[in-house]
């Protein structure tokens, strides 16, 4: 008889990928045990009733889940607890994209992998989600890992969009010219300098209306201010919104809003993005790097490199050609079925349910 | 379209993207410019360096009593003439919100660290203030005694 089953993650955030992952899963595990989720600190952030790990108290038989995406002290907690021990590794970005901008981000993101190798031996299951984390998981000496796609609220992007902001989106387009969408935190291995250049060479040669949408919250401030500065030496600065973090109702506006989702970024361990893009019916280009390729399958148009000439190139093919463009979207439309909610939590139920019963009936 | 027709579609498309990809770039009279990071040593400005200690303890709380470190930098750097760089510097013990929250022995570490390096800064720029001072000095004195 199991007498929890409880989840540890760094925050728990709204809209935020690994958070919304893990309250699915907390449902899920509601029907074995009692379900909980702890993360680091309490602050008002916190949503989906998650308290802060220091009120954790373990009971005999607990199952505790530790979310794995950067350097994280739940770990102490998770290796102390007395039960079964499951990871669920979202990746880390590789520690060398924020040695030039942010060294204590990079210091943490170098001790993760440290941190994670030495988690191993004591784990009983590895969950990862993707095949390209799995992979990453098995190199550090994970023996088993089960890939269980994250889970999403795609359907969510059937509600209402931001009136306001849709309203303003719709005049802008009004200037005429094809909009960019990229949607993620602006932060070096997203990229988006990469999509700055890009938009540059693409106005001068192709589409001097173009404009390019930055959608996402500012993690790396030191970055987020050379962006700018690489904007205005590159004479786009008018044709650039990097928006922060938006409310979802206007992150739907901006997806239903854009002709072409482009994503030049270097490193993902799963990329909920480009699920949502599809999800809006928006035809993706992106760096196919990382886990990119897996998730989206054939539905996108992945580029080889972050050239700023092959990002351009590859955004006007979609653009400009018709046919190419409605293939990737009803293509789009279909791989996101993979990643529906029914779908993912069949690999959960397979996955997990032996697994757990076994547990629940040691 | 079948799926073997999608795969020879798009490899067609891969390779005239890489041809209009390079037809791209060489229209460019001159290489693209690229992003720049502000390093830590080029953000100890005067700006930074002109701050009484008391300011800089709340720049630094101005951050790390915020919730969301970005908006913090900014706070920060909006209350006290500093640009987001030099924000950052000042806190570069905390590399997260929970981080800073935390403050283990690591962060504690990490902010001995940062402040010595400062300190490491402020002593070689007092060192060169003080040789142009010097310079001035004996230019000046060279100048009357001519």
């Amino acid at each position: 008889m199991l007498t929890g089953i409880h989840q540890f993650l760094t925050r728990c955030v709204a809209g935020d990928a690994v958070s919304t992952h893990a309250m699915h899963l907390q449902a899920w595990f509601s029907k074995f045990a009692d379900a909980r989720l702890y993360v680091e600190h309490d602050h008002d952030l916190v949503t989906g009733g998650a308290r802060p790990a220091s009120e954790y108290r373990p009971g005999p038989a607990d199952v505790v889940v530790l979310h794995v995406s950067i350097h994280t002290p739940l770990a102490e907690v998770f290796a102390a607890a007395p039960g079964r021990k499951v990871i669920d590794f979202h990746n880390f970005t590789p520690a060398r994209f924020y040695a030039e901008w942010d060294r204590p981000v990079a210091g943490l993101l170098e001790r993760t992998a440290d941190q994670l190798a030495q988690l191993a031996p004591i784990v009983d299951l590895a969950l990862a989600d993707s095949t390209f984390n799995a992979d990453e998981l098995r190199a550090v000496g994970y023996l088993d890992p089960r890939v269980v796609p994250i889970m999403t609220d795609l359907d969510a992007f059937d509600g209402a969009t931001d009136a306001e902001v849709a309203a303003a989106l719709t005049a802008d387009r009004e200037r005429g010219g094809a909009r960019w969408l990229f949607v993620g935190r602006v932060c070096p291995n997203k990229g988006q300098h990469h999509l700055v250049r890009a938009l540059a060479l693409y106005r001068r040669h192709v589409d001097p209306g173009a404009r390019l949408w930055l959608v996402g919250t500012d993690f790396t401030p030191t970055y987020t201010e050379a962006l700018r500065r690489l904007a205005r030496a590159l004479d786009v600065d008018d044709a650039i919104d990097i928006t922060g973090s938006v409310p979802f109702g206007a992150l739907v506006a901006y997806y239903r809003a854009a002709d072409v989702f482009v994503s030049a970024s270097e490193h993902e361990g799963f990329g909920v993005p480009l699920l949502e893009a599809m999800y809006c019916g928006l035809p993706v280009v992106a760096h196919g790097v990382t886990a990119v390729p897996e998730t989206v399958g054939d539905a996108a148009l992945l580029v080889d490199s972050v050239d700023p000439g092959e990002l351009a190139a590859a955004a006007g093919a979609v653009l400009r050609d018709g046919a190419l463009r409605d293939e990737l979207v009803a293509r789009g439309a279909r791989r996101v079925e993979h990643f529906a909610p029914g779908v993912v939590e069949d690999v959960v139920r397979d996955t997990l349910d032996p697994v757990l019963t076994r547990w629940a009936a040691a | 379209m079948d799926d073997a027709s999608w795969a020879s579609t798009l490899a067609g498309v891969r390779r005239r993207i890489a041809e209009d990809g390079a037809r791209l770039r060489a229209a460019e009279p001159d290489p693209l410019p690229d992003i720049e990071p502000r390093g830590v040593s080029a953000a100890l400005a005067p700006n930074l360096l002109a701050l009484t200690e008391h300011e800089v303890g709340q720049a630094r709380a101005a951050v790390i009593g915020s919730k969301r470190r970005a908006a913090g930098l900014r706070v920060a750097a909006a209350a006290f003439g500093l640009s987001v760089e030099e924000s950052a510097v000042l806190v570069s013990a905390g590399a997260t919100v929970q981080a800073l929250h935390r403050a283990t022995d690591t962060a504690i570490t990490e902010i001995t660290g940062a402040l010595e390096r400062l300190e490491v800064q402020v002593a070689r720029l007092e060192r060169r203030i003080g040789a142009l001072e010097e310079a001035e000095r004996e230019r000046a004195s060279r100048a009357r005694s001519e």
